[in-house]
C-alpha cells in the first residue's frame, strides 16, 4: 500500500512538472526548444543525377568542395563544350563559275580552299584559283579576254553553331582577295556615219591588279564519309586598283564583274578530323 | 536528301540569279563626239537658221540644215588627225565661219557596257571671226561623257539671234 502511494506520488508529481513546463513554453513569446535528437556528423549528401563517378567517390570521401566544384565545371562542359585546338583541317573545292559556264557566264574561276578549325569556332582560311574570260556582247563592238590569272583569297570565318558537332555550321566571316591579271580587248570596230569612215583596232597587253575584301555569310553541312556541301554569299567592294586609263578591266579573277557587289560561292569540301577524342560527346 | 537538294537547287538559282545583276549599263554616250554650246558674253544662246556641216564630208551632208540651235555635236573623223566645219548663218550680211580642229586619238576600253572607242585630245584650233568672236576649249581631251567640251561665244551685234 506504501508502494502504490509513493508510485502515485511520484506520478503526480512528474504529471505536474509536465504540464508546468508545457504551459511555461505555450505562455512565453521566446520559447525554446528542447530537442531529444542528437545531430550526426556522418550526414551522406545525394549527389545529382548523372553525375560522374569520380565525383561521387569525391563526396563519400568526405572531399565535398572540390567535388562540388568539379561538378560545376562539368556543367559548364554541358553548356559550353569545348572542342579542341585543332578540330578539323577542310579541303574545298569552289564550283560555282564552272556551273554557271554551262548557263552562259562568259567569265569565271575556280579555288581550293583549306580551313582550319580552330575550337570549332574560329577558321582560318587561305583559297587560291584561277580565272578567266572571253565575251564578245551581242551589239558591241568588241571581245573582251581575260587571260587566265591567279587570285588569293585570306581570311577566317567564326562558326555560330559550336556547340555543335562540326558537321553543320552556319558561318560568318572575312576575305581580303588579291589578283594580278592580264587582259586583251580584241577586234574593236568603230565607225563614223557622218564621214562614212571605219577603224578596227585591239587594245593589248594590258595588266592590272586588284586588292578587295569581302563580307559573308554561309551553311556548311556534312553529306557523309567526311564530304560536305557548302554555299556563301558574298558582299565585297575594292580597296585598291592599278589604273589603266586606256583600257579598265571588266573581269577581276576571284572578284567577279568590275562593278558586281554580291559574289556567290558553292563548295565541296573533304574534312580531316583531328584530335577527335577530345571532342565533346 | 530530299530538303538537301530542294536547297542546293534554290542556291544556284540565286546564284544565278545575283550573277545577272552586275550590269548597270551605260549611262554616257557610246562613242566619243564634242559637244559644242553657243554663248553671247557669259550667256547661253540660242542660234536662228544656222546651217552646220564638215567640210569634205560624203555628200555634203550636213548636221544642221536652217535649225535653232543652243548646242551641236561636232564629230570628228577617224581616218584624219584634223577636222573643219562650216557653220552658215543664213544671212547676206554675214560670211560663213570655219571652225578647225586638230587633235590625237586614243583607242579606248570604256567599259563592258558602253565599249570601245576613240577618245580625242584636241591639240590646235582656229577659226575665222565674222561672227564667231572666240573658241574655248572647256576640256581637252574628248571622251564619251555628255559635256559640253567646246564653247563657242558669238559677236553681240548680229540681230538673228535670241537668248
Amino acid at each position: 500500500m506504501t508502494r502504490c502511494k509513493h508510485f502515485l506520488a511520484l506520478a503526480v508529481a512528474l504529471f505536474t512538472v509536465v504540464t508546468a513546463v508545457a504551459q511555461a513554453t505555450d505562455s512565453v513569446p521566446g520559447r525554446i526548444f528542447v530537442t531529444p535528437v542528437t545531430p550526426s556528423t556522418n550526414v551522406t549528401l545525394t549527389p545529382p543525377k548523372g553525375t560522374d563517378e569520380k565525383v561521387i567517390e569525391r563526396y563519400l570521401s568526405g572531399d565535398t568542395a572540390s567535388a562540388r566544384a568539379q561538378e560545376r565545371k562539368d556543367s559548364l562542359r554541358r553548356v559550353y563544350p569545348r572542342y579542341p585546338l585543332l578540330t578539323g583541317l577542310s579541303i574545298g573545292l569552289n564550283v560555282v563559275d564552272p556551273f554557271l559556264a554551262l548557263f552562259g557566264q562568259k567569265y569565271g574561276g575556280i579555288d581550293v580552299s583549306a580551313t582550319l578549325n580552330l575550337w570549332n569556332r574560329l577558321q582560318p582560311v587561305i583559297e587560291l584559283g584561277v580565272g578567266m574570260a572571253k565575251d564578245t556582247p551581242e551589239d558591241m563592238n568588241f571581245t573582251y579576254r581575260g587571260k587566265l590569272s591567279p587570285y588569293m583569297r585570306v581570311g577566317a570565318n567564326y562558326n555560330f553553331m559550336f556547340k555543335r558537332a562540326p558537321r553543320y555550321q552556319l558561318i560568318a566571316g572575312v576575305r581580303l582577295g588579291f589578283s594580278t591579271f592580264g587582259y586583251d580587248i580584241t577586234g574593236v570596230s568603230v565607225s563614223s556615219s557622218y564621214w562614212r569612215e571605219s577603224q578596227t583596232f585591239d587594245i593589248t597587253g594590258n595588266r592590272s591588279n586588284v586588292l578587295w575584301g569581302e563580307l559573308l555569310a554561309g551553311l556548311k553541312v556534312e553529306l557523309g564519309a567526311r564530304v560536305s556541301l557548302g554555299w556563301q554569299v558574298k558582299y565585297h567592294g575594292k580597296f585598291a586598283e592599278k589604273k589603266n586609263t586606256q583600257a579598265r578591266p571588266w573581269y577581276i579573277p576571284g572578284y567577279g564583274t568590275r562593278n558586281s557587289k554580291w559574289a556567290f560561292a558553292f563548295s565541296i569540301y573533304y574534312t580531316l578530323p583531328l584530335n577527335e577524342h577530345l571532342w565533346p560527346k | 536528301m530530299k530538303a538537301l537538294s530542294r536547297l542546293l537547287v534554290i542556291t544556284l538559282a540565286l546564284a544565278a540569279s545575283l550573277c545577272g545583276c552586275s550590269s548597270d549599263g551605260c549611262l554616257d554616250n557610246s562613242s566619243a563626239i564634242p559637244l559644242a554650246a553657243f554663248y553671247r558674253g557669259t550667256q547661253a544662246v540660242t542660234l536662228t537658221s544656222l546651217t552646220v556641216s564638215g567640210i569634205d564630208a560624203p555628200g555634203d551632208t550636213l548636221l544642221a540644215d536652217a535649225a535653232s540651235l543652243r548646242q551641236i555635236y561636232l564629230p570628228f573623223r577617224l581616218n584624219a588627225s584634223e577636222v573643219s566645219f562650216k557653220f552658215d548663218y543664213n544671212d547676206e550680211q554675214v560670211e560663213p565661219d570655219v571652225l578647225t580642229f586638230r587633235y590625237k586619238a586614243t583607242p579606248v576600253f570604256v567599259s563592258h557596257d558602253c565599249g570601245a572607242m576613240y577618245h580625242f585630245e584636241i591639240t590646235e584650233w582656229e577659226f575665222t571671226q565674222n561672227a564667231i568672236e572666240d573658241v574655248v576649249i572647256a576640256d581637252k581631251v574628248i571622251t564619251n561623257l555628255d559635256r559640253v567640251a567646246i564653247k563657242i561665244y558669238f559677236k553681240e551685234e548680229s540681230d538673228d539671234d535670241e537668248v
